[in-house]
């Protein structure tokens, strides 16, 4: 019979969760990584998972989670204010351990959180079994096994799709395209409303439906051909045109330059004009003005040099966390630190872009890549980036010879470049796209086509 | 952590709970308390409001008159600690009143 209680300590671990949640009053880095691994639900004390809760509320706000903010906010919602609560949280944030050994402690807590799950799993099949008057063995092992199955084989966030569900989801997803495609045939007349964030360019839109949430997206262009500017141009569409939250991490430019930049991209106005300040009021003006839209959008700029993929996620966790990104540029890869030093070229390449994917996929966000590509318009490691990515994008001039003899090009009004799009997984690939790159203004448009 | 360091986190984390104690038991109110935990957050995180801090210094090492010190009392509630321009403003009023009290 079951009857007796496995020992105390085996089912949690209250040591560890004092020390996570000192170290989270304690350290950024710490608060990141205890904010993505765990939930209120691992913590077996009730009010540990409370401070939790409340150091994670805080954290969401970009109010440094301290032992006083904590004490006003507890103190704010009526909660934890007597004595002996204080004197508790007193002594939790006296437990700071280093950050090296956070990740130590928070998988105590989260084994110690798989353990209850177990232990629960044990007591419930037992009650089950004991009430069963004529059991289907099959039956209830089949339910056991599978029970156990989840907890043993997957991750925390990983979840197995029944067929019923499979089915639920195929059905949910047919009829929103066909209500879709009614829509645009009756309201939108013909014109294809975005999936995912507008890309910029209205015919990357059509053929994309924009990037989607989970969507790793790589761009590659040889160096001094617009990447930043591509970068800077999806942001403009992003978190500028659209208002969505967006992440963009420089790993050359210094703040100055991507603010400068954006003076030309906002106003029209010549890069080598803003740079020299050899421009009139009435361009000052311009300037401005394309500067209070900037004030206004979902632009966060964070220049890193020393990027490394770790950063990048630890980077991502927060800006999900704090400001709800929808999107987030890495310009470019190729600038990212090594991770070993003793890989080779491809092979960090193709870990930094893996990196990527993941992001991601658990953040729910758009990650776009830009890499440089070699002086023959080769991509180092292409045939792996291309695996992994979802979309993936070449930015390239074209040539006078090719704008002399292609006569589909001379139907365009000024077409410089191509978005050669080589992969996309939601629809047509092996597409080449003319837009026109004002390199002096930073813009770039689809080409016009010639009446 | 060096033993400074954890002597300086003992410190500020008793002072905190002194701090939250005293409201608990009424020997002050809310609005002190919360005055006194922002301050104290103000010193620990030390990257503002150096200003205020010296001139709360100077007002300790004052002498003491009430309606001097019940002008400044009632001026700090009113101090936003988020803004950097309220912090300054306000260590400059409590300067100016402690130089008129020398007067």
């Amino acid at each position: 019979m079951l009857q007796s209680s496995p020992p105390d300590d085996l089912l949690y671990d209250l040591e560890s969760e004092r020390r996570v949640l000192s170290a989270m009053l304690h350290s950024e880095d710490a608060c990141i990584e205890a904010y993505s691994s765990l939930t209120a639900a691992d913590f077996y004390s009730p009010k540990h998972a409370t401070i939790y809760d409340l150091v994670c509320s805080l954290y969401e706000r970009e109010i440094r989670p301290t032992f006083v903010e904590l004490l006003k906010e507890a103190h704010s919602l009526g909660i934890l204010n007597n004595p002996q609560d204080i004197e508790d949280l007193k002594y939790i944030s006296e437990h700071y351990i280093d950050d090296e050994n956070i990740k130590y402690w928070l998988k105590n807590i989260r084994d110690k959180a798989r353990l209850r799950k177990f232990e629960l799993f044990l007591r419930k099949s037992y009650q089950g079994l004991i009430k069963l008057k004529e059991p289907d063995v099959e039956q209830v092992l089949m339910e056991a096994e599978e029970e156990l199955t989840n907890m043993t084989a997957l991750e925390i966030d990983d979840t197995v799709d029944t067929p019923g569900e499979v089915a639920k989801m195929g059905y949910d997803e047919v009829e929103r395209r066909f209500t879709r495609f009614k829509e645009i045939k009756e309201l939108h007349k013909g014109v294809l409303p975005l999936d995912g964030l507008s890309t910029g360019f209205d015919n990357l839109n059509h053929i994309t439906l924009g990037f989607k949430p989970g969507d790793l997206v790589i761009l590659g262009a040889q160096t001094g051909h617009g990447k930043t500017a591509y970068a800077l141009h999806t942001a403009k569409a992003v978190a500028v045109e659209s208002g969505q939250n967006l992440l963009y991490l420089n790993t050359e430019m210094s703040r100055e330059q991507i603010a400068l930049r954006w003076g030309s991209i906002l106003s029209g106005i010549e890069h080598d004009k803003i740079r020299s300040g050899d421009i009139n009021e009435t361009e000052l003006s311009m300037i401005f003005s394309g500067y209070s839209r900037l004030r206004e959008s979902g632009f966060y700029s964070y220049p890193c040099p020393n990027l490394t993929p770790e950063k990048t996620i630890s980077i991502a966790r927060k800006f999900k966390a704090q400001k709800d990104i929808d999107m987030m540029i890495v310009d470019y890869v190729g600038r990212m630190d090594k991770i070993d030093p003793k890989l080779a070229e491809w092979q960090v390449l193709e870990q930094i872009v893996k990196t990527q994917k993941l992001i991601a996929q658990n953040l729910n966000i758009v990650v776009m890549c830009l890499v440089q590509l070699n002086a023959d318009g080769s991509l180092q490691g292409a045939k792996r980036m291309k695996n992994e990515c979802d979309l993936m994008l070449r930015l390239s001039p074209i040539s006078r010879d090719e704008l002399e003899i292609n006569e589909e090009l001379k139907k365009y009004k000024n077409p410089n470049y191509y978005i050669d799009i080589e992969k996309n997984r939601d629809g047509r690939s092996g597409v080449r796209i003319p837009i026109t790159f004002d390199m002096q203004r930073q813009i770039m448009k689809d080409a016009e086509r010639i009446q | 952590m060096s033993f400074d360091d954890t002597n300086l986190k003992k410190i500020y984390n008793r002072t905190a709970s002194v701090i939250v104690d005293l409201c608990y038991n009424k020997k002050i109110n809310e609005s002190e308390m919360y005055l006194l935990l922002n301050i104290l957050e103000l010193i620990w995180l030390g990257s503002k409001g150096d200003d205020l801090i010296q001139a709360l210094l100077e007002w300790q090492n004052s002498d003491k008159e009430s309606e001097i010190d019940e002008i400044i009392k009632e001026t700090l509630f009113e101090v936003s600690f988020d803004s950097d321009e309220s912090l300054h403003e306000i260590a400059i009023m409590i300067t100016e009143l402690l130089a008129s009290q020398k007067e």
